[in-house]
């Protein structure tokens, strides 16, 4: 996925799913799993979870990587850190102009 | 989920709704906080335009119920000229206030990002590693967002 850009739409999409939020928080351990490792008492196929993890790919917010004949998947921290920052400077945004509201209003 | 493609803040004002309305919607008043210009006064249905040191942006007001519902939608995040906006997805965003103890309590919200691309340009992503725990408490800050 390197020279992709990141969009927040394609991280929120990736995380309106609870299969894939299962997924991250799973991931979110810091470990390399494998696709057996992250269908095992899911309840899913090992199929859909290879789709999920795609897409989740897709977002930047897991990385997968062949190992041998196995693909062995882990988040991806820079992916995660640029969609947590896109994010917290809209909130900031936010907060500085809503700061400068309270102050004219309680003028 | 849908909780994971909004932000919501809320903030307790010192002042009455109908003061607070007035700093929302009056075009003058508005811009001394909100610190861009606005070319027409706010009405349900219009889309007025912005701007801020010489960049324009537009923003179509949904609602006006005064003293209680303001509703806009716009393209979220900074301008980048090398996107076509027109093509874009809008955000919803809703200021919903409620009289409390002798004052406001004014909750925005900002929703529909699942839809909206807030950049498409490349980003230099920072290769400073914090390590695994440093990213795992990201993660659960980032899926913890309200």
């Amino acid at each position: 996925m390197a020279g992709r850009s990141l969009s927040a739409s394609d991280v929120f999409a990736a995380l309106s799913d609870a299969q894939r939020l299962r997924l991250l928080k799973r991931l979110s351990d810091g470990e390399r799993h494998s696709i057996s490792e992250l269908s095992n008492g899911a309840g899913v196929t090992r199929q859909a979870v290879t789709r999920h993890l795609r897409v989740l790919e897709g977002a930047r917010l897991v990385r997968g990587k062949r190992d041998g004949r196995e693909h062995l998947w882990s988040l991806d921290e820079a992916g995660l850190a640029a969609a947590q920052s896109e994010l917290d400077a809209i909130a900031r945004a936010w907060r500085t102009k809503l700061a400068r509201l309270k102050r004219l209003v309680e003028e | 989920m849908s909780e994971l493609s909004r932000i919501e803040q809320r903030v307790y004002l010192k002042a009455k709704p109908e003061r607070v309305w007035r700093a929302l919607t009056d075009r003058k008043e508005f811009a001394s906080w909100w610190g861009s210009d606005v070319n027409e006064a706010f009405a349900a249905g219009k889309t007025v335009e912005m701007s801020h040191a010489g960049e324009k942006y537009q923003v179509d007001i949904i609602e006006m119920s005064a003293p209680r519902k303001l509703v806009w939608r716009w393209h979220p995040g900074a301008r980048d000229k090398t996107i076509d906006y027109s093509k874009e997805p809008k955000t919803t965003v809703s200021f919903d206030l409620v009289p409390f103890d002798n004052g406001t309590l004014l909750t925005v919200r900002e929703t529909g990002f699942e839809a909206a691309q807030l950049t498409r340009r490349p980003r230099a992503f920072t290769d400073n590693v914090n390590g695994w725990l440093g990213q795992a408490a990201a993660l659960g800050k980032f899926l913890g967002r309200a």
